[in-house]
């Protein structure tokens, strides 16, 4: 037996048995089975245990990969008991994904119904009411800061525009429109005409509303009213997976794209939904990647043909597309173990909404280590591949200006101290502790 | 039974005999080898085993130039149980010449027929052996290969199910094998001879489980009857190597080892010296996962000390030491401070509990994998030991054993109980991982070896007495008695435990039929509704 440490795939060997049994020597006879170890690792404080969680957790992926039920067993079985779903952010961070690989071994092979064999195996995200989501995006600069960033360069974009017509593909349902409607209601001469239009469901992914768009615009029409903003909303039911393709169409079919004409100003806003159109990874086999292009690029060369006065693009720093399960794994662990971080400093322990935030991030992890295909939606990827994108799709980054770099630093004074604003060219990027968390980026059509 | 045909003089049997048309040997006590106990590994008498098996191929060349219907409606069964005399009156019915003549003369033309599907060649000889893809292995192979399933004569092997319906074989062979066990018990060897050829014989017919588990029986019966007893140790590492197979292929051994750590985990929470004493300790296998879980527990690990017990290796390796210095380097690199000792010993009950060097403040743990059960073969050794183990002030005590009482003072009972049992065992292994639907791929090779480590118990369940006869096991019911008595009381074994057991057994079980179930703080796993193995966990009460 070898109990040193290998770097990870393959881990285990089992010494083949010869067919026909010959006398067997010793060597042969002890059967080899190697406990995987670990990377000598130095002593990093806290993030040494992550470590070890993280190594675990790629052992146990690799086992789950190779059928090796026993060693499978044995590292469940080893991280059942050091990862309690209550224990500190590591131990929780590796029981979201403890709980992945058991859902991924679960769907592979001969398992039958889990009953209750692991606490709150079926993640349930709870639906928020609108007071709940807006307090709870709220919380952390997670998703002001993009909101934040956005609108400061928005309204400069869309200045001496009588018309505003912005394309909403929000992940938080339509969250950063109050505060955009107020300062537009505030800055700008006019008050001009504001068209809000968006695709999509509010129950495909957390977090989830427990109202209907139809119900959203309505409450988001009076609430502009109550600003002297005269708002019509409109949404148009489509879906990321097939890369908004309707949604695209039905903005055509309806003339609902003003041509380039001074009045009316397009602006497309996207916040944390992009990454959940399909890109190259989903289809390896396309034999000539330039000839067929992944959903991701459709959609943006899609919403370039619209000319839109200005786009925003704003999502989580992180690559989650490899095909192959150990990097999405440590991908994910190396990204997800911020949201778990932080959440001690803005909700407090077992709280209600603490549950809710959990229940969100395990549902992503869920979905990024044991789905596959078409069922595996979270497919993020780091600024650097979206900007390269935007540029190919005919895009041009807009520098944001000195006053949305202000706007940023004041909102994030209001938050715990280990949050930071980085400027890389002309993006500006949310930090953790130094680690990138979320991009925002702006785009003019070149 | 006949015996009266002449047949060479030599004791080893080879292919050459039967090419000469030596085909039956002579009983001769002292100097024939029987052909088909050869396959076993040793050299017996011989029997009429091949004279049944000859005029069963006369059947089948004689039945095969009539219609088979013709044969349903004039068969007429005589008593089974001679198997002999019925098939020479079903032969007379077809063939009016005289058996004994009938095979003197023919006995050439079929016997030594070259094709490879004759089953006679496959009896050893080397130079035939190897032709055959047979596994061999150094002890007792698992077939009882009646040279009966194929006939050289006919174009398309055809089987002795023509005859008579299998599932009716199946009952059959389970009658048949008690009624063996019976004459056995009451030193009818002559009939238990018979019999037991008999099973034989109707084991051919069976397929799978049933197959196995009565060649398994029927070789063990045969050896008490022959008195030809297997060698306990007879080698350590063969069998350590046989253990592996099991602990890969299917959960029992990995069920009991994860929840046995699981008590001694709590056990040890917030311990800081730590002691395991391991009466099973083989290859380690159990503690990997433990000192894992320990290296990353909160508040860090405790240094860990490991006791290893095993029995002297019978090569020139420190086998213990081996093990000891692998877990040593594993402890390295997940940053356990640890520290080993083995210890070869006999018995468990040569052991002291001052031999152990037990240091002030340490928690100490005592683990055994189904061996208690062994030290039932020697008076007194089981008492002395749990004393022993009192002695050593444990936290916890944590066992395994199979659930099961094969262990009374009657031989039917032990043997009806045991044959119960072992069926059940080898019907989950049939449903062990063959790799469908992306289940754990189990080897052909694991899976037999599985079954010849099962079979080893088999053998000495059955076929051993006094202090040989080490497998006599006892169900929880016994164990928990004796750990009374011996001033231990249970230590529940907790909801985390079972459910930990339910999860990975649904994930990785491979087999549909598996049960974890809690008997008053005990955990059993078994196959549908019969419990296999328990974990129990026991403390010094008071």
């Amino acid at each position: 037996m070898q109990f040193t440490q290998t770097p990870p795939p393959p881990l285990h060997e089992l010494t083949s048995f010869p067919s026909n049994i010959n006398p067997m020597n010793k060597n042969q006879m002890l059967r080899t089975r190697q406990w995987p170890g670990f990377q000598t690792s130095k002593s990093l404080g806290s993030f040494g245990d992550a470590n070890c969680m993280e190594q675990l957790l790629v052992h146990c992926a690799n086992a789950i990969e190779n059928n090796d039920a026993t060693l499978a067993q044995q590292i469940l079985w080893v991280l059942n008991n050091i990862a309690p779903s209550d224990g500190d952010s590591n131990q929780r961070l590796a029981c979201g994904f403890l709980r992945a690989l058991i859902a991924r071994a679960a769907r592979k092979g001969t398992c039958k119904i889990l009953t209750g064999a692991v606490d709150n195996v079926h993640i349930t995200t709870h639906k928020f009411s609108i007071i709940e989501l807006t307090g709870f995006v709220d919380l952390t600069p997670w998703h002001r800061f993009g909101f934040t960033a956005a609108n400061a360069t928005i309204l400069d974009a869309v200045e001496g525009y009588s018309i505003i017509h912005i394309i909403d593909f929000s992940l938080t349902h339509c969250m950063q429109i109050p505060t955009l409607i107020d300062a537009i209601a505030n800055r700008l001469e006019g008050p001009p005409l504001v068209k809000l239009t968006v695709a999509g469901a509010t129950e495909d992914v957390p977090p989830m509303l427990d109202l209907s768009y139809e119900e959203l615009g309505m409450k988001l029409v009076n609430f502009a009213r109550s600003r002297n903003i005269i708002l019509e909303f409109r949404v148009i039911p489509s879906t990321s997976s097939n890369g908004f393709a309707s949604f695209i169409e039905q903005l055509k079919v309806q003339n609902l794209v003003p041509a380039n004409n001074g009045i009316e100003a397009l602006v497309i806003n996207c916040h944390m939904m992009l990454h959940y159109i399909p890109e190259e990874t989903l289809n390896p086999f396309s034999f000539n990647n330039t000839s067929v292009s992944s959903l991701r690029t459709m959609f943006l060369k899609a919403i370039r043909s619209l000319d839109p006065t200005i786009v925003v693009l704003v999502d989580e720093d992180a690559d989650f597309t490899s095909n192959n399960l150990v990097c999405r794994l440590r991908a994910a662990f190396n990204y997800l173990w911020i949201p778990y971080d932080t959440v001690d400093t803005f909700l407090p322990h077992g709280s209600k909404q603490r549950q809710w935030y959990e229940a969100d991030m395990n549902w992503k992890i869920e979905n990024v280590i044991a789905e596959e295909g078409v069922e595996r939606v979270e497919r993020l990827e780091p600024k650097s591949r979206w900007v390269q994108r935007m540029r190919h799709a005919g895009f041009r980054g807009g520098l944001f200006g000195e006053e949305a770099v202000m706007e940023v630093k004041n909102m994030l004074d209001e938050h715990a101290a280990g949050w930071g604003l980085k400027r890389e060219e002309e993006d500006l990027v949310l930090t953790w502790k130094g680690h990138n968390v979320v991009f925002a980026t702006a785009w003019i059509p070149s | 039974m006949k015996r009266d045909h002449s047949a060479g003089g030599s004791s080893s049997i080879t292919g050459d005999m039967y090419s000469t048309g030596k085909s039956k040997m002579k009983w001769n006590e002292a100097e024939q080898d029987d052909e088909l106990l050869a396959v076993l590994g040793y050299k017996v008498k011989s029997s009429d085993m091949a004279d049944v098996a000859e005029k069963l191929q006369h059947l089948e060349q004689a039945m095969g130039q009539q219609e088979v219907s013709q044969l349903g409606s004039e068969t007429v069964h005589y008593n089974p149980s001679d198997l002999n005399s019925w098939l020479n009156s079903m032969i007379d019915e077809f063939n009016p010449i005289q058996s004994d003549d009938m095979f003197a003369q023919s006995s050439s033309k079929i016997v030594f027929d070259d094709s490879d599907n004759y089953d006679l060649k496959a009896i050893p000889g080397n130079a035939v052996l190897s032709n055959n893809k047979r596994l061999k292995t150094e002890s007792c192979t698992s077939s009882w290969d009646v040279p009966v399933s194929q006939s050289p004569s006919l174009s398309q092997t055809q089987s002795v199910q023509v005859l008579v319906d299998s599932q009716e074989n199946g009952v059959r062979l389970v009658h048949s094998l008690m009624a063996c066990a019976e004459a056995v018990q009451e030193s009818n060897f002559k009939l238990a001879e018979v019999l037991v050829k008999q099973v034989g014989v109707l084991a051919v017919s069976q397929i799978g489980a049933m197959k196995k588990v009565a060649t398994y029986f029927a070789e063990a019966l045969a050896r008490k009857i022959y008195r030809l007893y297997p060698q306990s140790r007879k080698d350590l590492g063969f069998n350590e190597m046989l253990e592996m197979h099991f602990y890969e292929t299917c959960p029992y051994l990995k069920f009991a080892h994860f929840t046995a750590n699981q008590a001694i985990l709590e056990a040890f929470a917030g311990k800081k010296m730590v002691h395991v004493i391991d009466f099973s300790m083989k290859e380690g296998m159990q503690w990997p996962a433990l000192m894992q879980a320990l290296a990353l527990r909160a508040g860090g690990p405790p240094t860990f000390r490991l006791t290893g017990i095993g029995p002297p290796s019978n090569d020139n390796t420190d086998h213990l030491q081996e093990v000891g210095w692998k877990l040593a380097q594993f402890a390295e690199t997940i940053h356990v401070k640890f520290e080993y000792r083995g210890f070869v010993a006999n018995s468990l009950a040569d052991l002291n509990a001052n031999m152990l060097d037990l240091r002030e403040g340490e928690t100490v743990a005592v683990n055994s994998m189904f061996e208690l059960h062994q030290l039932l073969a020697r008076p007194g050794a089981i008492e002395k030991v749990m004393s022993v183990v009192a002695q050593m002030k444990p936290e916890i005590v944590t066992v395994g054993e199979q659930e099961a009482n094969h262990n009374g003072p009657v031989f039917l009972d032990r043997f009806t109980e045991s044959l119960h049992y072992y069926s059940t065992l080898f019907d989950s292994l049939e449903s062990c991982g063959g790799g469908v639907d992306g289940a754990a791929a189990v080897s052909p090779q694991d899976k037999v070896m599985s079954e010849v480590f099962l079979g080893k118990q088999i053998c000495n369940l059955v076929a051993c007495e006094g202090v040989d006869r080490i497998e006599r096991h006892e169900s929880l019911t016994h164990w928990r008695d004796r750990f009374n008595l011996a001033g231990f009381e249970p230590v529940h074994l907790g909801s985390n435990a079972f459910k930990q057991a339910s999860m990975l057994l649904a994930l990785f079980a491979g087999g549909d039929g598996y049960r974890v179930e809690e008997h008053e703080g005990c955990l059993m796993l078994g196959w549908h509704s019969r419990p296999l193995i328990t974990t129990s966990a026991w403390k010094l009460s008071g």
